[in-house]
């Protein structure tokens, strides 16, 4: 009777076990893990930061990138200058070709940016580009841009992958997001849709072959999983897809290396500034005053992030250095009491955080921290479209959250302008969910918007936050480091602090590769 | 629930729960709180692109609509991912994915079986023995132990301190063992404890006592006259715990980060990916629904007087 | 299987388990939700007997409150289950017709869907709290009390005392509260007695999935969860807080055993989770 069952069990295993035949990788190749499979290949569609990542990095560059400080700094465009407020022109390196060995023409870029805003291709970034009002292609080489109005991001959005003009449009829907073609450092090879990516160094690459020979981006989701991997040398690296939490096992791993960088990131506190309980800026800065950054940078982070005294990180043009606030619970207290919510009439907040593990632990410490100064706090955390969801409402007291990556200055006033409040009429749209008001700022921060002066900008980005950190709408908390767990024969690797994976164009193995 | 239907019957009563749970897993998909739209676009997306993504999404279509589409596009086997870029088929997805949910099952019913059965009937043999109280401790022991727990302990014991099997790794076969032993190890203490009562109660039998007198072997009136007895309410319980089999397979999956149906079913519902959540339900409702056929007809195959006898 | 000391053992078990929470402020070593970020992820010590865990919280005070909320959710759970369950099953069982082909459709549907997705979109729809966790595991489990109420209804609603009620004009109602219920309650007990290790398993796993109880309550499953990230260094506290789940399980296991040895002497099919 068991025979019967047995056998076709042994039956079954057999086919399975032939069913997943798998060609060796070359011996060149570099396997680099993700946490989780990019979506699809093509820039122009990715939504997912793995994605954006491989596509944007590795596969189909864009005209200019964002440089360390979150300046655009020449990619496949060698030049671009602003020639009136709404009109910029980009002049592309000479001899560029794509993966397949077509040249790279001022048409297919002139076509790549027309696409997004095509609904045959139904981009969902789309929205970014309509300000685009006419591309024009002068010659092989140089592009002329309109814009409907001046655009302060408008430059750090032409990162957007350029892909070749035929077809670029209606790619059709198996097409070139499983098989693109771009001018980056790396083309693709093979691609099972899934954990396995195969890419291979673009010989033709303007800035030169990669020494990596051959790049297989694996995925595997689960983090222990990642480590081990590592561990056994079966990866060669993963960049930010490991906790911080881990990184101390890591660092006693004989053969690997961690690199660190400071992140382009800022982790804050939110106040729904329109909730009575907390629009008196004293209870602020009380909550500021009562969370201790450094221990949590310390034991939590384990030197893997840097306190933060301002939204913009560090190595940002218009970063405002000031000094990082230390915790001082006897002012605090002074504070809530001033406010009226001293002992008798403690203060009591909802905060929520989403149900990621480690920001759940965090979230934790900082309710613990706020504990001691006699704020009551109430933990909630929630799933994290239903998070997000509640935080866009400014359906929440006191939210922990986290921007990433941080690119342009800008992003104060899409945080802080109050015409930049989500409401019902303007379809939830905007990034002031605090509900944050104030004149003088709103003024500081669209003059620096409508200006091409980088003086004047940074005179204003300075006394914004200057302002800010006085009114404490948010309260800012560390800029997470961009972390790169490597083998330690892979030589060269620069950390990028978006976590970008374009270090890989110039990193090496040893004793691999030309 | 078997009862004196005909099969026919049956099998559609099975269709008709199938689409009602397509139905019951879209609402619940719409209830849940969070715009998929904004989640996936991010904050700064335009009320024009949203709408657009909405209308990608089905989402501006009334829920039953939703449901037909999805039927639809699941029976052509041209349903796609309803998250954007909306290229990704789910069909050659399912294909991927379910055999490796498949092997896990089916090695964890082997292992169950495997190791449940022999047990349960050598306590039964020697009922109130060192060995069947031994076997006794050691089933109740593997139906209290979580599932999560023993994987994280023989992950723990086999792949990090004696790194004697991959803890996840290109090598299928081997891998699957782990997490199959983790999935099947408690199904075998629960198949163990009923292979022991059916034995016991058929041990007692006249045939049993029939065929001592004739002489026989102790061997033969064991394996030839009361197992086979005993068999069937052993096949019974296994097939209808294969239901809870499957459904061990999302935590045990999560576990040992095995690339399965229930990954793919976890993922979707992080990523909104409403046509996957339901085609994935749909795969594992209709599995279980199907295995549940199985052992009704084999029980009305081995034991034509089986029938009827209520839930 | 009449293994002595079952009782003494499954019953002992429970018993701890009850004195256990109600006692934990008192045994407890550390005040609970007490954090120490220096001292996280920490083999036992003289100060923690069991270790420390994330945030530095005593794993030993962890797992007696823990055990508050795990009764409490698996009584709770099996409390509402089973009570709805029974008397769905019960109505269906005598009224029989159009109202019990509906329940035992609705029964056979939530059946072949996975309890725990359906658990899962739940408490993602409830969010996070003590109740929508134990709504979310009762939600598929009062299928098997419809089923077993329903099948022994059957069995009596044509006896003698039920028709001699119906003959004397009971309403239906006071027929299936007053007379067909209390019959019921044997076999639903121990139903129950296996449900509620049913559903503390389930809400370890729903909180080894991120989704059980908030942050910060003191949960077994919430230890698991957290260990399970730190096998390498610390694989303490995943393995104490399963060692709780299973012991716990055990000694309701055990009970449910005993009691259904005792009320039904021939021995049906092993225990099921809801």
């Amino acid at each position: 009777m068991l025979a019967r069952v047995v056998r076709p069990a042994a039956l079954f295993f057999l086919f399975a076990l032939a069913g997943c035949p798998r060609p060796p990788l070359p011996a060149d190749t570099v396997v680099l893990l993700v946490e989780s499979a990019p979506e699809t290949l093509d820039r122009r569609l990715a939504l997912s930061s793995v994605a954006e990542n491989v596509a944007g990095n590795l596969l189909e560059p864009g005209l200019v990138r964002v440089g360390e400080d979150g300046r655009p700094a020449p990619d496949l465009a060698e030049r671009f200058e602003q020639l009136d407020p709404t009109t910029w022109l980009f002049t592309l390196r000479p001899g560029l070709r794509f993966h397949d060995g077509t040249p790279l023409r001022a048409r297919d870029v002139a076509a790549s940016l027309e696409s997004l805003v095509d609904p045959r291709l139904g981009s969902p970034l789309a929205g970014k580009y309509r300000v685009i009002q006419s591309v024009e292609p002068l010659g092989e080489l140089s592009v002329r841009v309109r814009l409907e109005e001046p655009d302060a991001p408008f430059l750090a959005d032409m990162a957007i992958g350029v892909v070749p003009a035929l077809g670029a449009a209606a790619p059709g829907r198996d097409g070139f997001g499983r098989h693109p073609v771009g001018a980056g450092p790396f083309r693709f090879v093979s691609w099972d849709g899934e954990e396995r990516l195969l890419l291979e160094a673009n010989p033709d690459y303007y800035g030169g072959a990669p020494a990596i020979g051959h790049l297989l981006v694996k995925t595997v989701r689960d983090e222990t999983t990642r480590a081990l991997e590592l561990e056994a040398g079966e990866a060669d690296l993963e960049i930010n897809a490991l906790s911080p939490e881990i990184l101390p096992s890591i660092e006693r791993m004989p053969r690997l290396r961690v690199l660190s960088a400071t992140g382009a990131n800022t982790a804050y506190l939110v106040f729904q500034t329109s909730d009575p309980k907390v629009a008196d800026a004293r209870v602020r800065e009380a909550v500021s005053l009562a969370i201790d950054r450094a221990s949590i940078v310390r034991f939590k982070f384990h030197g893997h992030a840097t306190v933060a005294s301002s939204l913009l990180p560090p190595g940002n043009w218009a970063h405002a250095p000031g000094p990082a606030v230390q915790r001082d619970l006897p002012r605090a207290r002074e504070l809530l009491a001033e406010a009226g919510d001293g002992p008798g009439h403690p203060l009591s907040l909802v905060f929520e955080s989403s149900t990621d593990r480690f920001r759940r632990s965090i979230a934790l410490a900082l309710a613990s921290q706020l504990g001691e100064a006699g704020i009551d706090v109430r933990l909630r955390s929630l799933e994290f479209g239903t998070f997000f969801a509640e935080v866009n409402r400014g359906d929440f007291e006191l939210a922990a959250l986290k921007w990433v990556p941080i690119l342009d200055p800008d992003l104060l006033c899409w945080a802080f302008c109050s015409g930049s409040i989500p409401t019902a009429e303007n379809g939830w749209v905007g990034g002031n969910r605090e509900r944050f008001r104030d004149p003088a700022l709103d003024s500081l921060l669209l003059e620096a918007r409508g200006s091409s002066d980088e003086r004047l900008r940074l005179t204003d980005y300075r006394a914004a936050q200057a302002l800010l950190a006085r009114e404490l709408p948010y309260v800012v908390l560390w800029h997470e480091d961009s972390v790169a767990v490597v083998r330690d024969d892979l030589e060269g690797l620069a950390v990028s602090p978006y976590g970008f994976f374009d270090g890989l164009a110039r990193a090496r193995r040893l004793g691999v590769g030309p | 629930m078997r009862r004196r239907h005909p099969l026919a019957r049956q099998a559609i009563g099975a269709l008709a729960a199938a689409l009602a749970a397509t139905l019951l897993v879209s609402v619940l998909l719409d209830l849940v709180p969070g715009d998929p739209v904004e989640l996936l676009l991010g904050e700064q997306a335009q009320p024009i692109d949203r709408a657009a993504l909405r209308k990608a999404m089905w989402l501006d279509l009334p829920l039953p609509v939703q449901a037909f589409r999805f039927l639809r596009g699941f029976a052509t086997g041209d349903l796609r991912s309803s998250v954007p870029p909306f290229q990704q088929r789910i069909w050659p997805r399912l294909r991927e994915v379910a055999p490796r949910t498949a092997l896990l099952a089916c090695v964890a019913m082997l292992f169950a079986v495997g190791l449940g059965v022999p047990l349960g009937v050598f306590s039964a043999v020697r009922a109130g023995a060192a060995i069947d109280r031994l076997s006794l401790a050691v089933s109740v022991l593997g139906v209290s132990a979580p599932s999560f727990l023993l994987g994280q302990l023989l992950l723990w014991i086999f792949g990090i301190r004696l790194r004697w099997l991959p803890v996840s790794g290109d090598d299928r076969m081997l891998s699957a063992l782990l997490p199959a032993l983790t999935l099947g190890l408690g199904l075998s203490a629960l198949l163990s404890r009923v292979t022991r009562a059916a034995m016991l109660e058929a041990l007692r039998q006249d045939y049993v006592l029939a065929a001592r007198a004739r002489g026989l072997s102790e061997a033969r009136v064991i394996w030839r006259h009361a197992f086979r007895n005993a068999l069937l309410p052993v096949l019974t319980i296994a097939g209808l715990q294969f239901g809870s089999v499957l459904t061990g397979s999302i935590v045990v999956e999560k576990v040992f980060a095995w690339p399965g149906l229930g990954t793919l079913l976890v993922d979707s519902i992080d990523k909104r990916d409403f046509n996957a959540v339901r085609a994935c339900v749909l795969v594992f409702t209709l599995t279980y629904l199907a295995v549940n056929l199985l052992t009704d007809l084999a029980y009305a195959w081995a034991d034509p007087r089986a029938r009827g006898g209520g839930a | 299987m009449r293994a002595r000391g079952r009782l003494a053992l499954g019953g002992g078990i429970v018993l701890a388990l009850c004195v256990v929470a109600l006692l934990a402020g008192r045994l407890a070593p550390a005040r609970p939700g007490a954090l120490d970020l220096a001292h996280e992820w920490q083999g036992p010590t003289a100060a923690h007997p069991l270790g420390t865990g994330d945030d530095g919280l005593d794993v030993s005070t962890e797992i007696l409150y823990g055990a508050r909320v795990s009764l409490l959710v698996g009584l709770l759970a099996v409390a509402l289950a089973g009570s709805f369950g029974t008397v769905l099953g019960a109505v269906a069982g005598y009224a029989g017709g159009a109202v019990d082909l509906f329940v035992m459709r609705l029964v056979d549907v939530l059946l072949a869907f996975p309890g725990l997705l359906f658990a899962i979109l739940l408490v993602a729809l409830l969010g996070p709290s003590l109740f929508g966790l134990v709504f979310s595991l009762s939600a598929t489990a009062w299928v098997s009390y419809a089923r077993l109420a329903r099948g022994q209804v059957l069995s009596l609603r044509d006896r003698d005392f039920v028709l001699a009620a119906r003959g004397l004009g009971a309403s239906p109602a006071r027929i299936v509260f007053r007379h067909l219920v209390p019959n019921l309650l044997g076999p639903i007990l121990i139903q129950a007695t296996f449900g509620i290790p049913g559903a503390i398993l389930a809400e370890a796993a729903l909180s080894f999935l991120g989704l059980g109880v908030p942050p910060g309550t003191p949960s077994w499953g919430a230890l698991v969860d957290q260990g399970a990230s730190h096998l390498l260094d610390a694989p303490h506290v995943a393995l104490f807080g399963g060692a709780a789940i299973a012991l716990a399980v055990l000694g309701f296991n055990l009970l449910g055993e005993e009691l259904r040895d005792r009320l039904d002497s021939r021995s049906r099919a092993g225990p099921s989770a809801p």
